[in-house]
């Protein structure tokens, strides 16, 4: 049963997760056991994450990395290695729609190709370089954040995060086929709203207080969602409990929208 | 004090898989019709759990179980893993009787034990949680699309199970009541023929059948308040048999 010990002698990887939803799971893993390295390119907010962590005795590690420069992600991961020679959990948490336009006719060519690299090319480069290890030792946990709006689309996010995250979706079901017989899984998560201090200022800023009422109101659970609400799930993903679950996406969503 | 959890379908496979395992972190009450009478006793795994004769398609006899587990405590999580299956057969060689009966005990007795249990789930703020199968998702296509026979009735009765879900969640939310669905792949246990099992393993991308322990630790999770913001959902724990 999940206890907090059953990420004992586990060593987890996770990308921008200095601070918002990222740090909640990086921290509620560490809480739970895990050995966590937490890469992000914020490094005031890695150095208070690692200040926090210190002073809960949790064994959070941090590197300051460019995650749009792929010789900085192959320089962070060789260190990664050198340090912990293992990765158990590799949670691709980078992503989000960088300010560009929602609306689709504004979106330039640069607009899908920021936000392409920033959801998609690093997950498929990272995830390339970590998944021989865990071939080498026939275990490995791979948890990609997917959205609903990767399945529905969005009111407050554009066709190009959209997009991105729809091929979010369509990599884990791949990964998950592709690398289930070596003992790996992958699966992702699909939240809806998380309130973080970015998404809410996504919303102030893109919807009327009475849109935002009207979609409270059409999420059966009457709230949305919090950090700590999919640190949880992935927490129950990311363990060894979770062996004969792969290739699914999990929606976080309070109900708002119930996938087949 | 241990929170109640009832558990239908508790005599075998992933009832009484779960009923073991729930029973490290609630009182469980399992109730299954091959129960003979009331009794306590241990489970094959670590669990101890009381074990109460009941039908699910007898909405009195629900309701006085559920009654008998409230004088425990609060009822904080209800899950409905009774039902039944029949060999392959095509729908040709399926009689009304056979249908009905499926329908029945299947889809008829979910309905029974998850209405009876709204007044308690609301008291507790609990949860519900429904097993249906990747069978009620897609049948056998994909998987194992032979034309001679596909268990009609069984997966439509599954695939009612999830509809009814979806229903039960949009409704009860308001209430403070989570439901959610667990869709098993092939299982190792008495539900699938043991002669079966390594041919079935070739199919399964994690090359390997699952265990009902699996089913009981993805069970324990979405009716713990680490799933407080899922609802409505269908976990899929197939080992990559159907994936989305």
């Amino acid at each position: 049963m999940t206890d907090t010990n059953s990420f004992d002698q586990q060593v987890v990887l996770i990308t921008a997760a200095a601070s918002g939803l990222g740090r909640g799971i990086a921290i509620d893993l560490a809480r739970h056991g895990a050995t966590v390295h937490v890469w992000d390119r914020d490094a005031q907010a890695l150095a208070e994450l690692s200040s926090d962590a210190k002073s809960e005795n949790l064994a959070i590690s941090t590197r300051a990395v460019d995650l749009s420069n792929e010789r900085e992600v192959e320089q962070a991961f060789s260190a990664t290695i050198e340090q912990s020679s293992k990765i158990d959990v590799l949670i691709n948490n980078a992503g989000g729609s960088l300010h560009t336009p929602f609306n689709f006719l504004k979106q330039s060519k640069e607009d899908w190709e920021r936000v392409f690299n920033l959801n998609l090319m690093l997950t498929v480069k990272l995830t390339q370089l970590v998944i021989p290890l865990m071939i080498d030792r026939q275990y490995g946990r791979i948890i990609n954040i997917g959205s609903k709006a990767g399945r529905y689309g969005s009111l407050f996010a554009g066709a190009n995060y959209v997009a991105a995250k729809g091929a979010i979706h369509a990599l884990t079901l791949q990964l998950a086929q592709e690398f289930g017989p070596q003992g790996i899984t992958c699966n992702a998560i699909c939240p809806g709203a998380v309130m973080t201090p970015r998404v809410q200022g996504l919303l102030k800023e893109r919807q009327s207080d009475e849109q935002r009422q009207k979609v409270l109101n059409e999420i059966p659970v009457r709230r949305h969602g919090e950090v700590d609400d999919i640190a949880n799930t992935i927490a129950f993903l990311a363990s060894p409990q979770s062996g004969f679950i792969t290739g699914v996406l999990l929606d976080v969503n309070g109900g708002q929208a119930m996938s087949t | 004090m241990k929170p109640v959890a009832v558990i239908t379908g508790a005599a075998n496979n992933i009832g009484l898989a779960i009923a073991n395992q729930f029973s490290q972190y609630y009182q469980v009450v399992g109730l299954d019709c091959a129960f003979q009478s009331e009794e306590n006793s241990s489970g094959s795994g670590d669990g101890v759990f009381k074990r109460v004769a009941c039908d699910i398609t007898n909405p009195a006899e629900i309701e006085s179980a559920l009654q008998l587990a409230r004088t425990l405590g609060p009822i904080k999580a209800v899950v409905n893993s009774a039902a039944i299956t029949e060999s392959r057969a095509s729908i040709k060689d399926t009689s009304i009787e056979s249908w009905r009966r499926m329908m029945d005990i299947n889809l008829t007795g979910a309905f029974i034990v998850m209405k009876t249990s709204i007044p308690f789930l609301q008291e507790s703020q609990g949860a519900g949680l429904l097993i249906t199968s990747r069978a009620g998702k897609v049948g056998y296509a994909g998987f194992d699309p032979n034309p001679a026979g596909t268990k009609a009735h069984y997966c439509a009765s599954k695939a009612g199970v999830i509809s009814l879900i979806k229903s039960l969640a949009i409704e009860l939310a308001p209430f403070g009541i989570r439901i959610n669905g667990l869709a098993p792949g092939s299982i190792e246990g008495t539900m699938i023929p043991k002669e079966l099992w390594a041919g079935l393993a070739e199919k399964i991308p994690l090359k390997r059948l699952g265990l009902p322990t699996e089913i009981a630790e993805a069970a324990y999770f979405l009716c713990s308040e680490s799933a407080s913001y899922i609802t409505g959902h269908i976990l899929d724990v197939n080992g990559g048999t159907l994936m989305g």
